[in-house]
């Protein structure tokens, strides 16, 4: 997928911002606080339904406005339009002029990897930040994932809600059985869904870090989940209803302990992922820039895999990349942005690097 | 700012209570209601005290009714070995207008929130148990919205209809064609023809 033209109405600080892309690399230039890095997230906004970087989408309108508005014309193999207006807290989603409510019908059909430097936080910060990654690339590609996470996340809330009620003794007990049995249904989906993309997707993660790095590494990625024994699944790792079995096990045997303590104590809000080279933990081991090259290693990961999942490539954004990389890993990313498929990069100005490009179209922003 | 006369204040106010209706919808109907004649608005009127008068719920199903027992109750040629359980009254207008359903109905009056606090004794679940104990029933059809609190509310539905009802009964569920989270009120008469018609056990 690639898009060929964005609108932007009084979103961050541009007002009224047009501009067309070509379908191969994309350099967008300016200098600080010229809305490089505001493009590509109208773009993300436009694919996700909300911004990497600002969790209010009050926020994202531009000081003084009162909503903002963007619009992108797509192409697959046809050409698609999207839409979202947010104002009043009235948030507004088209696709090909249709109106969407939901936005499961919505998530999976604008395809995106962003890299931006707060990506960093994958490795460095908490297990949040790993987990939203992994969520997005599975929602975008498994609408079945997204409903369950949803789900969820509602249930969590309502369990949470009838250990309260519990302890004032205004709920029977056989409803916090009934909720926390759902519960457990919903998230060995999830669990199963994580194993299993881990497990395909680790392979993708070390093949793109070791031509990266340019030699061998034995970079492991685990992933971790208290739902269940993982290593207990011995039959079949590939059954779902042996997940849901262990998981409802599981979330029964501890429910007497949660009620006592009145808080959760189990659950996939808490699932992690470990990357370890050598059985030492990355995030200490690793030098800055081994752990950006991982990072990046990571995202040229999602590209491969959102293309052998959904057979075409996805719009790719790399938000000031080339400044946190020494000259081979350069090399290598420009090779693979070669590759065929668009990308919009950003920098604050048209450096050495850039030029090593061969096909691209630059798009110069000035201080107004 | 200038003050509005008192009396449309009053109908703006009240107006504006209604559900869906905001300030800026009740202005609009109320200067709409000044237009018209006075006919229109004695009938608009009593059509609404009518209601408050004459509506009761049926006894037996919870459906509006002006009777003790609702039309589709003392119905003769309706099928009473099936009951249908829906959230609300206007549920069972809609599984009526796709003319695909013959058996009786059961209103439970809302489904199970923990976090708005409604539990399964505020609803009327032990009504149902009741029924299915002393009816002969042959079929519940559960047609609840497909919302987290409808799906969870099935889920204890199911469970007290095994623990308290005859072990033979068949518990059904409308085809999953109705898109998850979509309310039956709002489903189109051809989509809830077909989940009703292609039901599947529960
Ligand atoms: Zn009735």
């Amino acid at each position: 997928m690639i898009i060929t033209n964005l609108k932007i109405l009084n979103f961050r600080n541009h007002q009224n911002f047009e501009q067309t892309f070509s379908n191969a690399v994309n350099l967008v230039i300016g200098e600080n606080s010229t809305g490089k890095t505001s493009i590509l997230e109208a773009i993300y906004t436009l694919a996700n339904t909300k911004s990497f970087r600002a969790h209010n989408d009050e926020r994202l309108i531009k000081i003084g406005t009162d909503g903002f508005y963007i619009k992108g014309f797509f192409k697959d193999i046809v050409e698609h339009t999207a839409e979202i207006s947010y104002s009043y807290k009235n948030k507004i989603l088209k696709f090909d002029n249709y109106r969407i409510k939901k936005i499961r019908e919505y998530i999976a059909k604008i395809s995106i990897v962003l890299y931006n430097p707060l990506h960093l936080y994958i490795i460095n910060e908490g297990p949040v930040y790993r987990r939203e990654f992994i969520n997005i690339i599975l929602s975008k590609t498994d609408v079945e994932y997204y409903v369950a996470l949803h789900s969820y996340l509602k249930l969590l809330n309502e369990k949470r809600a009838a250990l309260k009620l519990f302890k004032e003794r205004k709920i029977k007990f056989d409803v916090i059985e009934l909720i926390n049995k759902r519960l457990s249904e919903f998230a060995s989906i999830i669990v199963f869904k994580r194993y299993n993309f881990i497990n395909y997707f680790k392979e993708l993660v070390v093949e793109k870090f070791n031509l990266l790095m340019n030699r061998d590494i034995k970079l492991i990625i685990e992933y971790s989940t208290n739902c269940l024994n993982l290593k207990g699944i011995v039959k079949d790792k590939s059954k779902l209803e042996d997940f849901k079995n262990a998981a409802a096990q599981k979330f029964l045997k501890i429910l007497g302990a949660e009620i006592r303590n009145s808080r959760i104590l189990l659950g996939c809000q808490a699932d992690d992922l470990t990357f370890k080279d050598s059985g030492n933990i990355v995030k200490y081991y690793y030098s800055q820039g081994e752990r950006k090259a991982l990072v990046l290693a990571l995202k040229l990961a999602e590209i491969k895999y959102i293309r052998e999942k959904t057979g075409g490539y996805p719009i790719v954004l790399l938000d000031d990349i080339f400044s946190e990389l020494d000259d081979k890993r350069r090399q290598y990313l420009i090779n693979e942005l070669n590759s065929g498929f668009q990308s919009i990069i950003t920098d604050i100005d048209f450096n050495e690097h850039l030029q090593k490009f061969s096909n691209f179209q630059k798009i110069e922003l000035k201080k107004n | 700012m200038a003050t509005i006369n008192t009396s449309l204040e009053r109908l703006i106010t009240n107006l504006s209570k209604l559900p869906t209706i905001g300030r800026k919808t009740a202005l609009r109907l109320a200067a709409f209601l000044i237009k018209e004649n006075n006919e229109f608005a004695k009938e608009l009127a009593d059509s609404i005290i009518a209601i408050k008068e004459k509506i009761l719920l049926c006894k037996k199903c919870g459906n509006y009714s002006e009777t003790e027992l609702c039309n589709i109750c003392s119905a003769e040629n309706r099928d009473s070995a099936i009951i249908c359980v829906v959230e609300e009254p206007f549920d069972i207008l809609n599984i009526e207008k796709t003319g695909q359903f013959n058996g009786l109905y059961h209103t439970l009056s809302g489904v199970i929130s923990i976090q708005k606090g409604v539990m399964p004794e505020d609803l009327k679940i032990e009504k149902l148990l009741e029924r299915i104990k002393t009816e002969n029933i042959k079929e519940i059809i559960i047609a609840l919205n497909p919302t987290q609190e409808g799906e969870t509310t099935a889920l204890y539905l199911k469970q007290k209809i095994l623990e308290t009802a005859a072990k033979n009964i068949k518990i059904t569920r409308l085809a999953t064609g109705l898109p998850l989270g979509s309310i039956i009120e709002y489903t189109d008469k051809d989509t809830l023809s077909g989940a009703l018609a292609n039901r599947i056990d529960y």
